[in-house]
């Protein structure tokens, strides 16, 4: 495939999730517009930070007035996530030149991620190949992102609250469609389900603790079990 | 300009976060239980932002799960056995849109 077409497929891959993202820009835009944000703000803040949670936090705070150390200081806290998807591509992206990585470091966020690792994880690419698919979804979803900010501050949320929150499901069920056919073991298994299980329980933590909390559980669940079941095979196949 | 500084510091950790482990990190120095353990990472971090969808903890502190529970296991059948997106969005919005009107 030609890198025109690469980045085409990136941006077809991540499309489903733009209705799930759209709603979240525009009530971003919204809500920081309620906080006392010029649009210039509201767009500064998505361009350069580009993660949704974190901004809507931040902008609950910023309408409190919170210290900015606390705001950025709870903002690294809900990102840290972040940094295991961009580990877990570090060493098939080792032969990427510095310039790519810095422009698919920028992308890293949560519906990109998980739109294009699952061909990655399949194989399908070589490093090079795969730098443009995840540059055709990182732009897809950025400049929506982007865009939708900006609606939300002019228009205020137009979109009916109750088509927001049916809207909005349509992220997990994606999430949902990209996981399911990626678990193909018992411990892949066990680990989605340990890491559900304790982002449930641990919800009630702040700042999105609880996903922290539970990916090194998924991480870790699954580590025993891939080790114990090579010793089991290990025995039965001397 | 507070709100420029604000945002000037929140970009800075989220984009170093970001950046550092594709800049930083080399495979061959790191333990080879821990990059077993990457293979991990969109699995589990993915099933972490799945589970609390669809169950709330404002659902399961009032002993009374629901809605998006249904709808999400429903997807969950409907991922594993028609391997499509769209399938399964569509067969989880209409759960989720019927339910929620009973």
């Amino acid at each position: 495939m030609s890198k025109l077409q690469l980045m085409r497929a990136g941006y077809i891959t991540v499309m489903p999730l733009m209705v799930g993202v759209m709603p979240f820009g525009v009530v971003f835009g919204a809500l920081a517009s309620a906080a006392g944000m010029s649009v210039w703000e509201a767009l500064g803040m998505s361009i350069f930070v580009i993660a949704g949670s974190s901004q809507f936090v931040a902008v609950g705070l910023i309408a409190d007035s919170a210290p900015i150390a606390i705001i950025v200081f709870t903002t690294f806290i809900i990102n840290l996530r972040h940094f295991l998807y961009s580990a877990s591509l570090a060493s098939f992206l080792r032969p990427v030149s510095g310039i790519w990585k810095a422009v698919l470091g920028y992308f890293m966020i949560d519906e990109v991620y998980a739109a294009v690792i699952k061909r990655q994880q399949l194989g399908e690419f070589t490093p090079d190949e795969f730098k443009w698919y995840f540059l055709g979804g990182g732009l897809n979803l950025g400049s929506l992102w982007w865009l939708t900010t900006v609606v939300g501050v002019w228009l205020g949320n137009v979109i009916p609250e109750d088509m927001t929150t049916v809207l909005a499901f349509t992220l997990p069920l994606i999430f949902t469609a990209i996981v399911v056919p990626l678990v193909t073991s018992s411990p892949q298994l066990m680990s989605a389900l340990s890491a559900a299980l304790t982002a449930i329980l641990f919800a009630p933590l702040p700042n999105n603790l609880n996903l922290i909390v539970a990916a090194f559980v998924g991480i870790a669940v699954g580590l025993m079990m891939e080790t114990h079941q090579l010793r089991r095979s290990r025995v039965v196949l001397p | 300009m507070t709100i420029w500084l604000t945002i000037l510091g929140m970009a800075v950790v989220t984009y170093g976060t970001r950046l550092m482990p594709l800049t930083v990190v080399d495979e061959n120095s790191l333990p080879l239980w821990a990059r077993r353990g990457l293979k991990y990472v969109p699995i589990a971090v993915l099933s972490a932002i799945i589970g609390p969808a669809y169950i709330p903890s404002s659902d399961w502190l009032a002993y009374d799960v629901g809605v998006p529970l249904a709808a999400g296991l429903l997807a969950i059948f409907t991922a594993y056995f028609s391997q499509s997106t769209i399938i399964t969005i569509v067969v989880g919005v209409t759960a989720y849109i019927l339910l929620s009107a009973v």
